[in-house]
């Protein structure tokens, strides 16, 4: 086992997120300074997931002048990752601070769905910040999983490993293809999820909107060059008086020369 | 039959207004069609690296072979402009970018996007981009500053506008359906090839004779140039440019210097878009702000845009025109002389509002002062290669200036590469027409009046010699 030191140096409330890779022990401690009045001592306490740990109240001396050391090693196993929170009690105030133990969590947003076609193929990705074990993608029916074994169907799947990213390809998309799916981060510990929507369209989708402005466009063409030949013959007809006009206007050029 | 009656009819003068207009909508929405989606590009990267498995490098290709092939093919497209007509090149160009786009969705592999987003559409957008940009200087002449300002606008507006709609398509329908969507929005640039009217203008010729623009955009076919004396060609005889003739500004000297100044612009002024926001990283601003950053020089861009086209309108800076563009590309590169010396995200704001601004000025002028040089019957095709010696240093200098920072270890020799590029591209003009000028001053004063001469033409100025009223009025021969 292996013993991790953490400390906290500070009078408010606040939050320290802790990864945990594997079961170890570990050593949370609050190191607590500048109280008013100075007390001698002040009493503690260990609160895990909001419900305090049985005998876990003691009694905290100073260290030097100023601090208070208040810690306790605690065995993490499977079910033991949470919240765990040291609470010290003096004059008639409560502060606590606040572990979030627990496995690496994805965080990006994965709320826009990613497109593709029928026949088409789809890459999926997962990222994240430490090196799992492996990684294992999962098809969601409704409420259950189902493993994608990309070696046992190759045809329709392959599975990238690369240390911090995953890639599935889905290959020969059809539209059962479509809905969620689970990369799974798998550390020694607990395994880690996020999940990605996958939308399938039939290739008429994009052609609706293509098939509109193309329709528009030749409209467009075909009533400008009309307008254009309109105008034409609706000039031509009238070309007798062009001469006239024109020779109004030298006229009066000679005129002011 | 329509034809032949128009032939009676002398040309007409640019509209500046009118179905002018028309063109300029169009002109903006080929600008946001080609240059906001090759920009958008970019956001599909992310999606191709996943489904392919392939990192940056590979992806980044794309983008660099879109802008590219753009530029490399501009000359093919003013070719097909000047031979079959601009309508039928930008429809054509409409067509094939978005089949390009199309093929694309059903992509398999990373190569296969190189082919067809890479190549072929690249290809469609270039043989729309130079025939759109000449329409409009033939439409326009006292304002066609603010008529390309406001066209240009459109790549500013455009990524603005279509970066978040190509992130929703690709949400919602995956990169394939958003890049079958996006090639039905391409095939748009049909409508706005349907825009292009052509229209017969009348050219300051010596010959009588009338013009028939069916042979090219708009500028007059004929074999004349100024006041050299050709056979006239008869009245039934109807001749388009021959291919040397139609490449002879290329012997001016004025357009070699103004070639000269465009690749060294090209070269120093797609560094800074590059190396800005990594440069803010590396000094210590924040992902926020940096990005902020970016988005700040995109919208002053437009205002840059539009702005200095109205200004270089007014009267009294019209006959400065160049003066102006030199000037924009000056404080360009002072601008980049100064990055190194700003190093917290507060004193970045104003450098990029001010290099924004002076980008969006030069870009909406770059058309402008290249039909100043070469007049309107040459701006299709001097527009071509002016767009292909972009291509080069387009390609180039990013990986230069990358080259540069890994060497160095620091930003500044890349923002001074840039910085000196730029002011040697306006030193290099400022010199050339400040010789000229001199050259000029002894010789007669009509070759100063010919900016105010050629927009003036429609009310009668006392103050021009005989010569140019004879010019003015054919019909009285």
């Amino acid at each position: 086992s292996r013993l991790l030191w953490s400390d906290i140096t500070t009078l408010l409330e606040s939050v320290l997120e802790l990864e945990i890779l594997k079961p170890q022990k570990i050593e949370l401690s609050c190191i607590i300074s500048d109280i008013p009045n100075n007390p001698t001592h002040i009493i503690g306490y260990w609160k895990k997931n909001g419900n305090e740990i049985e005998n876990s109240k003691q009694t905290v001396y100073k260290v030097d002048k100023q601090r208070f050391i208040f810690k306790r090693i605690f065995n993490i196993q499977v079910n033991d990752l949470g919240n765990y929170s040291c609470i010290f009690s003096y004059l008639d105030k409560q502060e606590q601070v606040t572990f979030l133990l627990k496995v690496p969590v994805m965080k990006d947003k994965r709320d826009k769905p990613i497109v593709s076609y029928v026949g088409d193929s789809v890459v999926l990705d997962c990222k994240i910040k430490r090196m799992p074990n492996t990684w294992q993608w999962y098809k969601s029916n409704g409420t259950e999983k189902v493993l994608i074994n990309a070696t046992a169907d190759p045809m329709n799947y392959k599975i990238l490993l690369e240390k911090n990213v995953t890639k599935l390809t889905v290959l020969n998309l059809t539209e059962e293809d479509a809905g969620k799916y689970i990369c799974s981060a798998v550390f020694e510990i607990k395994s880690s999820e996020s999940h990605v929507y996958l939308k399938v369209l039939s290739l008429i989708e994009p052609l609706k909107p293509f098939i509109g402005i193309t329709i528009e466009v030749v409209i467009l063409v075909t009533l400008i060059l009309l307008y254009e030949r309109y105008g034409r013959s609706r000039n031509d007809s009238s070309v007798d008086d062009s001469s006239g006009t024109d020779g109004r206007r030298t006229r009066q050029r000679n005129l002011v020369h | 039959m329509a034809w032949e009656k128009k032939k009676k009819k002398a040309g007409v003068l640019p509209p500046d207004g009118g179905w002018g207009w028309m063109i300029v909508a169009g002109c903006f929405v080929v600008t946001v069609c080609s240059r906001a989606v090759t920009r958008c590009i970019s956001i599909f990267f992310v999606e191709f690296q996943m489904h392919f498995a392939r990192d940056y490098s590979g992806t980044a290709w794309i983008h660099s072979l879109v802008d590219c092939t753009t530029m490399l093919c501009a000359p093919l497209g003013s070719l097909i402009g000047n031979h079959l007509s601009c309508r039928v090149a930008v429809i054509l160009g409409g067509f094939l970018a978005s089949i390009g786009l199309v093929l694309s969705s059903f992509a398999t592999s990373l190569e296969y996007l190189y082919l067809s987003l890479g190549v072929l559409t690249g290809l469609g957008f270039a043989l729309c981009y130079t025939p759109a940009i000449a329409m409009v200087g033939v439409y326009f002449c006292e304002r066609k500053a603010l008529a390309y300002g406001i066209a240009m606008s459109g790549s500013g507006i455009g990524t603005f506008v279509l970066a978040p709609v190509v992130q929703l398509l690709i949400e919602h329908y995956s990169w394939r359906g958003a890049l079958l969507i996006l090639g039905g929005l391409v095939s748009n640039l049909c409508v706005c090839g349907a825009l292009l009217r052509p229209i017969a203008l009348r050219e300051r010729e010596a010959y009588p004779l009338p013009v028939n623009s069916e042979c090219g955009c708009g500028a007059s076919p004929q074999g004349a140039v100024g006041p050299e004396l050709e056979r006239p060609p008869q009245p039934g005889e109807q001749r388009c440019l021959q291919p040397l003739q139609e490449y002879q500004f290329l012997l001016m000297p004025n357009f070699l210097a103004l070639a000269g100044s465009f690749l060294f612009l090209a070269s120093g002024c797609s560094l800074p878009f590059v190396y800005l926001v990594p440069y803010a990283l590396d000094v210590g601003v924040s992902h926020h702000h940096a990005a902020f950053l970016m988005s700040i020089l995109g919208v002053i861009d437009i205002v840059g845009n539009v702005t200095f086209g109205w200004l270089t309108d007014r009267r009294c800076l019209k006959q400065y025109r160049s003066v102006c563009y030199m000037f924009a590309v000056g404080m360009e590169g002072l601008c980049c002389f100064l990055v190194p010396l700003l190093r917290t995200f507060a004193l970045l704001v104003p450098f990029s509002v001010l290099y924004g601004y002076f980008d969006g000025a030069y870009v909406a002028l770059i058309p402008v002062v290249t039909s100043d040089v070469v007049g309107t019957r040459y701006l299709s095709s001097a527009l071509g290669v002016v767009y292909f010696l972009h291509a080069f240093p387009y390609l180039v200098s990013p990986p230069i200036g990358g080259w540069l920072v890994d060497t160095t270890g620091t930003y500044t020799a890349t923002f001074l590469l840039s910085g000196f590029a730029l002011l040697s591209s306006a030193l290099l003009l400022a010199t050339v027409t400040a010789v000229r000028h001199c050259q000029a001053i002894p010789r007669n004063r009509p070759g100063k009046d010919r900016t105010r001469e050629k927009c003036e033409a429609q009310q009668p100025d006392f103050m021009t010699t005989n010569k140019d009223l004879l010019i003015r009025n054919p019909a009285t021969l």
